[in-house]
């Protein structure tokens, strides 16, 4: 329960070793196929389910350039009828002409028939739910599995709605370095590649050229947002969108990691929706045993909590809560808000509106 | 004089749960008046990791318990309600929020021009998304037939909480209806069970029955009166109230945390775009004509006109200033929202500063850059929510103007973009930027954020809800002079004499594309002597004197001389000098 008096800051994770608890959840009941401490690698299939097909609509009276009035007379299969897949629903033969045959594209029924047009329920079609993962299942249902891991966290600020697993391949030398096509070789076929400076376009296209696995960023041009949706891998990147770099932290736990096998989640943050997306590289068996925190979601404004800043142009800088003080402070727009003082890592004091902050550890 | 209270509250807790912000207040009897005690505001905890709206709530009692020195809650953070005898918690506690995920509504009717489009306009009256439209004309206007299965696989991506079915006057044949409904139905039978949309029918009340046997179980059916019982009448508010009764079962009854706040009071939790309607009824009954409220939230634009007592409301849950400041853009142009910068701005820096905070909505505007952004979207958010209010509102006896709205006597801005800016000029700025007021018309600001709450307070204490709103709720900003008619740039538009109630006066001229503030600090009075140029209008016809008398506000006097429609430059620098000219004289 949070104290009514204390002010409170919402937290990124960037830590080095954590205990992540995540759930994998079927999007509607089915089986699970793993049980209770059973290990899982991040490809096997965790639970299954049945999801209904989008339901599919023919007509065919223009398919068979019939009057749709004429179009019942050359149905095969009427409302109410199930149909196996490529199994004829309709047929139409014209003198001297091959028979034309309409086959369903998937099991179903057909629901029904309206003016030369039908209505096809499609079988629910089989989904597979992976662990995406590597870890050890605690809790499986009919509902999902939820899967216990040790390992680094590094929480990001926007994903693209992808995940995939593979090594990390840290890219350049410094934290500011912008991810250019030139960066991305035949190297990094397979691999998550991480740079801390922002997504440029053409590194963006050719990551899609070499086929790596995923992208993570300290940012990327907005306008950038709609290719790398469309792209076939997880992008995320962790402060925002512009030219910021990576946190500092975030970057050294990502350079720490290089070439470990790695887990990225880019699950695309909704208003209402709860998960951050976020890299997970798990810790060798031997030292997660000895990993059993498992990390708050918010902290209290209080001297030495580590934050970073959210917006404004101080977007991206790191460093510390350097007193336990809140303030009404006024900034340069002229606003006047509440503030606390942050001393940054590179020594520099100043004063960033509490809603500006997040706390990391 | 002191006043006895009605009723046996003497203490109210009032808050508003925003999408961004949660506001609370505390009103308690000073002196036999009542007055605000404390208020407090706090980042909303919709969102994870909080996840509970009742914990912003307490944030904001805690510090009202500081300002105050006063217990509010108890050792199990649970409001103190009634109020102690010794001094402790509050009498009443009333609360609205529009914090709620708007209802997906997908329309599907006969005509896009009469029926889909009055369910559109009745949907905009609650927090509401119209995901799809869909309508039987529009599909066969080159001859060819409905189109179907694309209007079942829309039905189907669009995943509607609600599917809207209208179509049909009252005495209208009912096949066209039934063709519409048929891929609706057909839709709704292929629905998984979980996610099934509910089924409002809003049209030919005949085919009603016809209707409820076509859709069997496959769908939640209700049915209201025809929002097209002709094809001149509309009938809009039985739809309405269904709708707003979806969303208040749906969403609103379903926020994380809003069982904690239900416990604290009898009075039901209601959305804040109701309230806010009915807190301009409220407030309008001081005025005889017309005032309109403009409440710009982070996720949300309410406008609310009263124009003799009549209430229309729109509800645009697409256009805010935070979560859907990227959306705002989008939906109004990036240039149109650049065109109101002081200074020049690449669109590539400005969608970057949009996309940031959509994504992290509670940060706030620190620099002068970011500050004029935000200000800029609050302009268009408030442009695109006007052209639906103007679909829905013909306003009583006065001339319609082009693109414009006709003279209103209040503007009242809510919301903390409008109220939290750092100097009211800005505030002033914005309305007449985004409203475009014509003639004489006085501008204000619900400082307190009381407006939403208004109504609320009044069924709990009617008397302190008439004292609050007389005094403490509205700052006003000043009178606004807006003449019309053509003039080229530095012309005289018309001079003015001042003079004070207290003795003194002014006078001047304004020239064509200027903004004059004349002091006039608040609670002073002035007698205003306006001669216009020959073309301009004052409302009174072109070239006709006017004289009035004028009350003072936080801004003071404003001329604004821009002419209507405002019209910018077309040269980027020219017109961020003309923006940094203004923001000036407005004293921003």
């Amino acid at each position: 329960m949070i104290d009514p008096k204390t002010f409170y800051l919402p937290m990124a994770h960037i830590l080095a070793q954590t205990r992540i608890v995540r759930e994998r959840l079927l999007p509607r009941p089915g089986e699970a196929e793993v049980s209770a401490d059973q290990r899982v690698e991040p490809v096997d299939v965790v639970a299954r389910a049945f999801v209904p097909d989008m339901p599919r609509v023919y007509n065919i009276a223009q398919m068979f350039k019939v009057p749709s009035s004429r179009a019942h007379t050359l149905l095969l299969k009427h409302a109410g009828e199930e149909f196996a897949k490529d199994e004829i629903i309709a047929r139409h033969k014209r003198t001297l002409e091959q028979a034309r045959v309409i086959r369903a594209p998937a099991p179903g029924r057909l629901l029904a028939e309206h003016e030369g047009e039908v209505l096809l329920e499609m079988m629910p079609a089989p989904l597979e739910l992976k662990a995406g993962i590597k870890g050890v299942v605690a809790n499986a249902s009919r509902f999902g599995v939820v899967i216990q891991v040790a390992g680094a966290l590094v929480q990001g600020l926007w994903g693209n709605g992808k995940t995939n697993f593979g090594v990390l391949k840290v890219l350049g030398a410094v934290r500011e370095q912008p991810l250019t096509a030139e960066l991305i070789d035949v190297s990094c076929l397979g691999t998550i590649v991480v740079a801390g400076g922002a997504l440029q376009p053409a590194g963006l296209k050719q990551a899609e050229a070499q086929q790596v696995r995923g992208i993570i960023c300290g940012s990327m041009p907005a306008t950038l947002c709609a290719a790398a949706l469309a792209a076939p891998f997880p992008v995320v990147i962790t402060e925002g969108f512009g030219a910021v770099p990576m946190a500092g932290p975030a970057y050294e736990l990502c350079r720490a990691s290089n070439s470990r096998e790695a887990s990225l989640d880019a699950v695309a943050r909704t208003r209402w929706g709860a998960s951050r997306p976020e890299l997970v590289v798990p810790l060798p068996a031997r030292d997660a045993a000895v990993v059993t925190e498992t990390p708050r979601a918010y902290a209290a404004i209080v001297r030495n909590v580590r934050v970073r800043v959210t917006a404004g142009d101080e977007i991206g800088r790191t460093g510390h809560i350097a007193s336990d003080q809140v303030r009404a402070r006024e900034f340069e727009s002229g606003i006047r808000v509440r503030a606390a003082e942050v001393e940054f890592d590179d020594g520099e004091t100043g004063w960033i509106p509490v809603n500006n902050l997040e706390a990391y550890i | 004089m002191s006043t006895e209270p009605v009723s046996n509250v003497v203490s109210i807790l009032a808050a508003d749960v925003g999408s961004t912000l949660t506001k609370a207040v505390l009103i308690d009897l000073v002196e036999g008046e009542y007055r605000i005690l404390a208020s407090a505001e706090f980042p909303s905890t919709l969102e994870p990791p909080w996840s509970d709206i009742s914990l912003a709530v307490l944030q904001c009692i805690g510090r009202i318990e500081a300002i105050a020195a006063r217990r509010l809650l108890d050792e199990h953070s649970t409001l103190i309600c009634p109020q102690t005898s010794d001094g402790n918690g509050v009498d009443a506690f009333v609360a609205t929020t529009s914090a709620a995920e708007p209802l997906r509504v997908a329309i599907a009717g006969v005509m896009r021009d009469y029926s889909v489009e009055s369910a559109r306009k009745a949907a905009a009256s609650t927090y509401t998304l119209t995901a799809a439209l869909s309508a039987l004309d529009g599909e066969t206007t080159k001859g060819h037939r409905w189109d179907l299965p694309a209007r079942i696989e829309a039905l189907h991506r669009q995943e509607p909480h609600v599917i809207v079915l209208v179509g049909g006057d009252d005495k209208a044949a009912n096949a066209p209806l039934m063709d519409v409904a048929n891929a609706v139905v057909m839709a709704c039978k292929t629905w998984p069970a979980a996610s099934k949309p509910d089924l409002i029918f809003a049209g030919n009340a005949s085919a009603r029955s016809v209707l409820a046997e076509m859709v069997g179980d496959s769908a939640r059916l209700s049915s209201v009166d025809n929002v097209r019982p002709t094809v001149q009448s509309e009938n809009l508010e039985p739809l309405e109230t269904e709708l707003e009764a979806l969303f208040v079962e749906r969403r609103l009854n379903r926020l994380p945390g809003i069982g904690r706040l239900v416990g604290w009071s009898p009075q039901p939790i209601v959305a804040t775009s109701k309230a806010f309607g009915a807190g301009m009824r409220a407030l309008a009954r001081n005025f005889e004509s017309s005032a309109l409220g403009i409440d710009i939230g982070g996720a949300t634009t309410t406008l609310a006109i009263s124009d003799h007592g009549l209430i229309q409301r729109v509800q645009r849950s697409d256009l805010g200033v935070s979560h859907n400041a990227e959306h705002v853009a989008r939906a109004a142009g990036i240039a149109n929202v650049l065109r109101w910068l002081p200074v020049e701005m690449s669109e590539d820096e400005a969608w970057d500063w949009l996309a940031n905070k959509s994504a992290r909505p509670q940060t706030l505007p620190v620099t002068r850059r970011a500050l004029w952004l935000e200000q800029a979207v609050a302009r268009e958010a408030v442009r695109l929510a006007l052209q639906d209010l103007r679909l829905r509102w013909k306003p009583s006896g006065k001339p319609e103007l082009a693109d414009l709205l006709p003279p209103i006597d209040l503007f009242i801005g809510s919301g903390g973009v409008l109220t939290h800016v750092p100097h009211p000029g800005q505030a002033v700025l914005m309305l007449l930027d985004a409203l475009q007021p014509v003639n004489v018309a006085n501008l204000a600001m619900d400082t307190g954020g009381l407006l939403s709450q208004l109504s609320l307070i009044a069924s709990v204490q009617p008397q302190a809800a008439a004292q609050l709103a007389a005094r403490e709720g509205i700052s006003v900003l000043g009178t606004a002079i807006c003449p019309m008619g053509a003039a080229k740039p530095g012309e005289i538009v018309l001079t003015y004499n001042l003079a004070y109630a207290e003795g003194g006066a002014l006078s001047g001229e304004v020239k064509a594309g200027e903004i004059d503030i004349l002091p006039l600090e608040p609670g002073r009075r002035a007698r205003l002597e306006l001669q216009p140029a020959r073309q301009i209008d004052l409302g009174q016809g072109r070239g006709r004197p006017g004289k009035l008398t004028v009350e003072g506000g936080l801004v003071g006097l404003i001329i604004d001389a821009r002419g209507r429609p405002l019209v910018l430059p077309a040269e980027p620098a020219k017109r961020a000098e003309a923006n940094q000219q203004w923001q000036y004289n407005v004293g921003a």
